[in-house]
């Protein structure tokens, strides 16, 4: 009931259709890139190399020959992969700490929560960067670091909240008529606290989509020759003069990419908090 | 006033040695031995032996923690693994060009964020609130090195206006301020979208508060409304905004550096990583803490001078 009542008024404003949209565009290149990309991303043909947009090769070729529109539209796989899993994953973490802390509460708990507020001050590129210099670059150690620098946005998010529903009376009762801790934390303060938390998870999947390409970028993340939006940009910028529609490709995928999530996260934050409607005018 | 500051100013140290003692346990957090990987499979087991006592890798985890944070105090952060030189050294070399990059990616940011939020909140839901907001969401998408490299094809590749690569001397101010334009651009867009959004929501809020409606009915002229009762209200989340910034902006720095081949911390910090040059990584990560506890501070302080309750908490 809740979910068709969200997801009329998600349909109500253009700006989420087109957010919504944007976000299954990506879905379903990542999951049909087989069937959807004209070439092979890996297939090379140097007689082919730094090919202009044409009809041939839609956004072109690069310095290899291989075709810049099947590499984006197999990139969104290692984005998604990654993005999604992290986000996920840092959701899970982040709000068992935030629950615990704010359920518990007492000196541990914030003390706790003065690490997470530590963390939280260190953007988290640089955060993932520390992991990944101790980690072999790879998806798994990828989906860690940039897992474990959003944690920290979740635990104080789910922390406050379960401060305000701590002291409510359906825990009190349920701690009274004899529920486990455990049960309460899971059935009674966890939905409770959601929607907030799955607003931040649809906002967080566009910085942790751009920490990753920056990380490749880099030369840090994902290594080649994996078709991935941030590895193109680091691999066209040497030909910015001569061939920039690589560079321009790549990045556009990324920016429409964040584009579509931050809109969709936007206009769930307006549903689920109505305060934010009032401030943002929409 | 002093008090407060002392207060805040010890309020940090605790953050620092978080940090701290993050940084010196770093390379034990790595699966395997640090020294094996920092000098390859064939490197013979004397040296790897000699690595690990140079890292200090082979006293226990505490003694490595005090000892670490101990030098820390004491201003030693180590020798270079790649270079041999102190890791200190080699951030003070290039810490200016960093700080030079934040800042301007402050100004930036709050020179377009702030008058594009004011304009927006005037007159909320009209075009140019509109346009502001749109602009400011494609801010808020947009990543930073994507930014970096459409700059350097736009205004170096294209149009030849400014040089695309190094960071120039403190010799020659007009050529450091020139090639300071476009890093500045792309660092600090993503700042102007964020604090755009914020003036428009702190203004907003303000703007219906009785004080407002005070003091418009007592006959001040908009402009001192708008200037003195509403904007220095909305100054205090604002400056949190703005701080809370300046962190995200030294990651941004990260990237932008590389990109604009500049020299500087985050330049520094990948090399390291990409050298696997350990010291140096954890000098910069606490280099890097330093200027986010300092910037906290100044935000701390700034807001006791704007909001007199502050002080007397």
């Amino acid at each position: 009931m809740m979910l068709k009542r969200i997801q009329a008024l998600l349909l109500r404003s253009p700006g989420n259709i087109v957010g919504l949209l944007i976000i299954s565009g990506v879905l379903l290149c990542a999951i049909l890139a087989d069937f959807v990309a004209p070439y092979d991303p890996l297939e090379t043909n140097l007689r082919h190399r730094l090919q202009p947009p044409s009809k041939v090769h839609l956004l072109g070729t690069d310095s290899f020959g291989r075709d810049i529109l099947s590499r984006i539209i197999y990139g969104a796989r290692p984005s998604l992969l990654i993005g999604v899993n992290a986000v996920i994953f840092a959701l899970l973490l982040g709000s068992a700490i935030g629950i615990v802390a704010g359920y518990f509460g007492g000196n541990y708990g914030y003390l706790l929560m003065r690490i997470v507020e530590i963390l939280m001050c260190f953007p988290s590129i640089l955060i993932a960067i520390a992991i990944v210099a101790v980690l072999e670059p790879g998806v798994m150690q990828l989906i860690i670091a940039i897992a474990v620098a959003n944690v920290p946005s979740f635990a104080r998010l789910a922390f406050a909240s379960t401060l305000t529903i701590r002291e409510r009376e359906f825990v009190l009762a349920a701690e009274a008529s004899g529920s486990s801790r455990l049960r309460i934390m899971v059935k009674h303060v966890l939905p409770n606290i959601i929607s907030p938390l799955l607003v931040m998870g649809t906002l967080q999947l566009g910085s942790a989509i751009v920490t990753e390409a920056g990380l490749s970028f880099l030369g840090i993340g994902i290594q080649p020759p994996t078709p991935t939006w941030g590895l193109m940009l680091n691999e066209g910028k040497p030909y910015l003069r001569d061939a920039p529609w690589i560079t321009i490709s790549a990045g556009g995928a990324i920016l429409l990419t964040v584009l579509g999530f931050n809109l969709v996260g936007d206009g769930l934050r307006d549903i689920l908090d109505p305060r934010y409607k009032l401030i943002r005018g929409g | 006033m002093i008090q407060y500051i002392l207060r805040r100013t010890l309020s940090l140290l605790p953050f620092l040695l978080v940090v701290a003692v993050f940084a010196s346990t770093l390379l034990r957090i790595m699966p395997g031995s640090p020294a094996r990987r920092i000098l390859g499979e064939y490197a013979t087991e004397e040296a790897v032996a000699q690595l690990e006592h140079e890292l200090g890798l082979d006293k226990p985890l505490v003694t490595q923690i005090v000892s670490t944070l101990w030098n820390y105090i004491h201003g030693d952060f180590g020798i270079s693994l790649r270079n041999r030189r102190p890791v200190l050294k080699e951030i003070i070399d290039q810490l200016p060009f960093t700080v030079e990059l934040a800042i301007a990616g402050i100004i930036v940011a709050c020179f377009i964020g702030i008058p594009a939020g004011f304009v927006a909140a005037l007159k909320p839901n009209s075009f140019w609130d509109f346009l502001c907001r749109v602009i400011a969401l494609l801010g808020i998408s947009m990543p930073v090195f994507w930014l970096g490299l459409l700059l350097i094809f736009g205004f170096c590749v294209r149009l030849r206006w400014f040089p695309s690569i190094g960071a120039g001397t403190h010799s020659d101010l007009g050529d450091l301020l020139q090639r300071l334009v476009l890093p500045s651009l792309a660092i600090g867009a993503n700042g102007a979208a964020i604090i755009m959004r914020m003036t428009r929501s702190c203004l907003l809020e303000t703007l219906s508060e009785d004080y407002i409606r005070t003091a418009y009915s007592k006959g001040l002229p908009s402009v001192r409304v708008y200037i003195i009762h509403a904007m220095r209200n909305a100054a205090i989340p604002l400056l949190t905004i703005i701080g809370l910034n300046f962190g995200y902006l030294l990651g941004g720095a990260v990237v932008t550096e590389t990109i604009f081949s500049r020299p500087g911390i985050g330049k520094l910090i990948i090399d390291a990583v990409l050298w696997r040059d350990y010291p140096v990584v954890q000098g910069c990560l606490l280099i890097f803490a330093i200027g986010i506890a300092l910037t906290n501070l100044l935000v701390d302080i700034s807001y006791a001078f704007l909001d007199p309750r502050v002080r007397l908490e």
